[in-house]
């Protein structure tokens, strides 16, 4: 099994490993302030550690299994002592360390790379060390009873005289020997009067599994059955590798009293150490003893925990399906309107055809509305992890804040979703870090003593919308604009700048670095870089602010990359397509409106505002009769607010286009500069897709 | 071939089990995720065979394997369990489990415990 992890087998341990820590994450935020973990998250976490420890042993990743070991150990301990005094801080701060070290060992092994088990090992020494400490302060005494009980006990006297001895050695790593040797003398109590057995304490001594491993599994006993058919039967105990049976002398000698050597110091480890691993030691050779300590054990197990799976009918399915299905939608569309717009079919009168047509296109429609809504997730994923991040940072800067989230159930496609993650995080921290204000400042302020986080989500038409705002002291438009100005940045005269224009120069590129952190005060930080993110998924983001009041920074994001609403232009020959929501308008230029600026740039005024013109056809040098502005249309193009009006010989029409992102060689080239990606036609041809924020930026 | 019933809250040992299972002959007709479907799929499916986990969420695998020897006392039920629950182990075997095996396994322990608990009578 080790040896060979086959590769979905290793997904899905990936897969459901982060879940877990997503979980446990979750639940140790959720308990909070109190200062004991609730019985159902106690369970809880008891659970999730040992599916990890299990699953992680599977694939030989022993560093994490060990680890997750140790504190399902911690919380076995906590679980079965009630009023054990541990430290929620401490215990919680041990499970955080692991969801970060599981975290970080999943990208290890996404990446092939080296683990980190001396990490895992301190991690384990501490939790161990804890743990010591907490059993030692709750039951010194406890604890002493069960050794010496233990000590007591020893190697009973065999019964050499029994009918039959026999010995059982069990497969190498089988594990639990000891449990594997009391479930072989339950089945030999059926068919055979057991006499004794060695080693005598498996039942209460875990200890005893390495004894066995060893020297086999010896019991002595009185049976009628013949030595073949014994042989027989202790063959076909599951994973006993050797039998060694032999008739013994005198046979016959009544034994019963040395049988159970081992009961007397067991019961009074029983009354006298509450240990916990003691509750179950009821003494028993025989079944009908044990009945009472099973239903003991009954009773402890049978606590359920209180978090509810619902029953659910979802099945999970590889990413890499739902993308191949995906472009397959994205064929059936255009393989649908390659039929339906045939050539061939030019000026016939198909009535039938086109009700048919009709009727295979509302399908084609639901069938990728569908496949879409498959790719959704909510955002709860990601906007969880901010509350770890809340929580780190401001306990680490001494800040109180609070976090306020809304609309996590909100759905977005998932490739969406990995481009959002960090962004998010990042503004997130930012208002820890720079928009809340020291607890005084707010104080003196007149503000709540602890500032407020709220990240809301909502989807409206095909958009989500993300925002991300606080109540912290608000944007610094002197500094911005000091900072702009020292890097060059601004374009324009400070004085004819709007608030907004002044607040989005954070979002350019080279506009703070992280040197800057501490002396700006205001924010900024990596912006460029949230604005880069959520631009590639084809979203934009604008930020509003009042001094005093807070900052809130809105996400605008399309549901999906995929597909995408379309306006296909031509210029000359070719084909273009211009994704719909960043066209403004489209309009016939009068004349009179077009004037060069001084640098000799082409000009439109529309309405008293002047935009600049792009003429396409100059810029890829394409053949085109149409050249004057007169005989052409102008598409006027918006980005960040930045607009432009592109000159297209003309409109084809709206359309919904399947994204195809150019072919690697063409993406490594300068040839790929200015297309977000291509997409096939209903007729076959090639139309490019513009990358519109190359369009309103590029130098004219 | 013979067919079985695979229960664990872990997609990942559902699949694991699964996988060594099938190059053997045993066909794995159903598989459940906690205790109450390991029930229902029970009794829909008649397994010859279950592996049940102990430790999962709404119903322990070891109440899952009282409810099912109530509703047949003959059912052949594998524990699947991991070192430190060697109390429900034996909770288990006293409560009419078959045998069990321990994570991490090796696969021939699995194949070959199914194996024999299959051929019993």
């Amino acid at each position: 099994m080790a040896e060979r992890k086959d590769d979905s087998l290793l997904e899905l341990f990936i897969f459901e490993t982060l879940q877990n820590a997503q979980q446990l994450e979750k639940i140790i935020l959720d308990t909070g302030a109190g200062d004991r973990f609730s019985e159902a998250a106690i369970n809880e976490i008891f659970r999730i550690m040992h599916t990890v420890k299990g699953s992680a042993a599977m694939m030989s990743y022993s560093h994490i299994s060990s680890l997750a070991h140790k504190i399902e150990d911690l919380f076995f301990y906590i679980r079965e002592t009630p009023d054990a005094e541990y430290d929620i801080g401490t215990v919680s701060d041990f499970v955080l360390s692991f969801i970060d070290f599981i975290n970080e060992e999943i990208e290890v092994i996404k990446s092939d790379g080296e683990q980190d088990a001396e990490r895992a090992e301190e991690l384990g020494k501490d939790v161990e060390k804890y743990l010591s400490m907490l059993k030692n302060e709750g039951q010194a005494e406890g604890a002493q009873a069960v050794k010496s009980a233990e000590a007591a006990k020893g190697v009973p006297a065999a019964a050499e005289s029994a009918g039959y001895k026999v010995t059982l050695f069990f497969e190498d790593g089988c594990g639990m020997e000891n449990i594997r040797a009391y479930a072989a003398l339950l089945e030999i109590a059926e068919y055979a009067k057991i006499v004794s057995f060695i080693p005598a304490d498996i039942e209460e001594n875990d200890g005893s599994a390495e004894e066995i491993r060893k020297n086999g599994f010896t019991v002595y006993f009185e049976s009628e059955a013949s030595y073949d058919e014994l042989q027989t039967r202790f063959e076909n105990i599951p994973l006993v590798h050797e039998v060694v049976l032999t008739k013994a002398e005198n046979e016959g000698v009544a034994l019963d009293d040395t049988a159970m050597p081992a009961a007397e110091p067991d019961n009074r480890v029983k009354t006298e150490a509450k240990d916990q691993a003691e509750a179950n030691t009821e003494i028993v050779a025989i079944p009908q003893a044990a009945e009472k300590a099973a239903s003991q054990d009954g009773s402890q197990d049978s606590r359920k925990t209180e978090a509810h799976q619902p029953t659910q009918s979802i099945i999970s399915v590889h990413v890499s399906k739902l993308d191949k299905l995906m472009n397959l939608v994205g064929e059936l569309v255009i393989a649908e309107s390659m039929v339906v717009e045939n050539p061939d079919l030019k000026g016939m009168q198909l009535p039938s055809f086109q009700r048919e047509a009709a009727q295979l296109h509302k399908i084609v429609d639901e069938i990728q509305e569908l496949v879409m809504s498959m790719r959704l997730m909510p955002l709860a994923t990601v906007f969880q992890r901010t509350n770890r991040i809340v929580r780190d940072m401001s306990r680490k800067l001494g800040k109180q804040v609070k976090l306020k989230i809304t609309g996590e159930e909100t759905e977005v496609d998932k490739n969406i979703i990995e481009h959002l993650s960090d962004p998010i995080l990042h503004l997130v921290r930012n208002c820890v870090d720079h928009g809340i204000e020291s607890r005084e400042e707010r104080i003196a302020a007149g503000k709540p003593e602890a500032g407020t986080i709220s990240i809301e989500a909502y989807s409206a038409g095909s958009y989500v919308y993300i925002i991300v705002s606080d109540d912290g002291r608000g944007l610094d438009k002197q500094k911005i604009l000091e900072k702009a100005m020292r890097n060059g940045l601004l374009k324009k005269s400070p004085e004819s700048m709007t608030d907004k224009e002044i607040y989005n120069l954070i979002f350019l590129p080279g506009f703070s670095t992280s040197e800057t952190v501490t002396e700006f005060s205001g924010r900024g930080v990596g912006m460029d870089v949230v604005m880069q993110s959520i631009g590639t998924i084809g979203g934009n983001v604008s930020v509003d602010s009042t001094p005093g009041q807070g900052t809130s920074i809105m996400m605008k994001i399309p549901l999906t990359v995929a597909i995408i609403d379309g306006m296909n232009v031509t210029v000359g020959d070719r084909l273009f397509t211009i994704p719909i929501s960043n066209i403004r308008e489209s309009f016939k230029p009068d004349l009179k409106n077009v004037f060069r600026d001084p640098d000799g740039r082409e000009m439109v005024m529309v309405r008293g505002e002047c935009y600049a013109i792009v003429r396409l056809h100059e810029i890829w040098g394409i053949e085109t009769s149409v050249t004057e502005l007169s005989d052409g249309i102008l598409v006027m193009v918006e980005q960040e607010e930045r607009r432009r009006c592109i000159f297209v010989d003309s409109l084809i029409g709206q359309q919904q286009v399947v994204v195809k992102s150019m072919p690697e060689l063409i993406k490594r080239s300068k040839l790929a500069e200015g297309f977000a990606g291509c997409t096939l036609l209903g007729d076959g041809s090639i139309s490019l897709i513009f990358d519109v924020s190359w369009l309103v930026s590029f130098d004219i | 071939m013979y067919t079985v019933l695979v229960v664990d809250d872990a997609a990942f040992m559902r699949l694991a089990i699964k996988n060594v299972l099938e190059k053997n002959e045993f066909k794995v007709v159903a598989d459940a995720k906690n205790g109450v479907e390991a029930i229902q799929k029970y009794i829909e499916f008649k397994p010859d065979i279950v592996t049940m986990d102990i430790t999962m969420p709404d119903m322990s695998g070891i109440d899952a394997l009282k409810k099912i020897r109530e509703y047949d006392p003959n059912a052949k039920i594998v524990m699947v369990s991991a070192m430190g629950q060697e109390r429900m182990v034996k909770e288990a075997i006293l409560n009419g489990a078959k045998n069990f095996i321990v994570k991490p396994y090796k696969e021939e322990h699995i194949v070959q415990t199914l194996r024999k608990v299959a051929a019993e009578n």
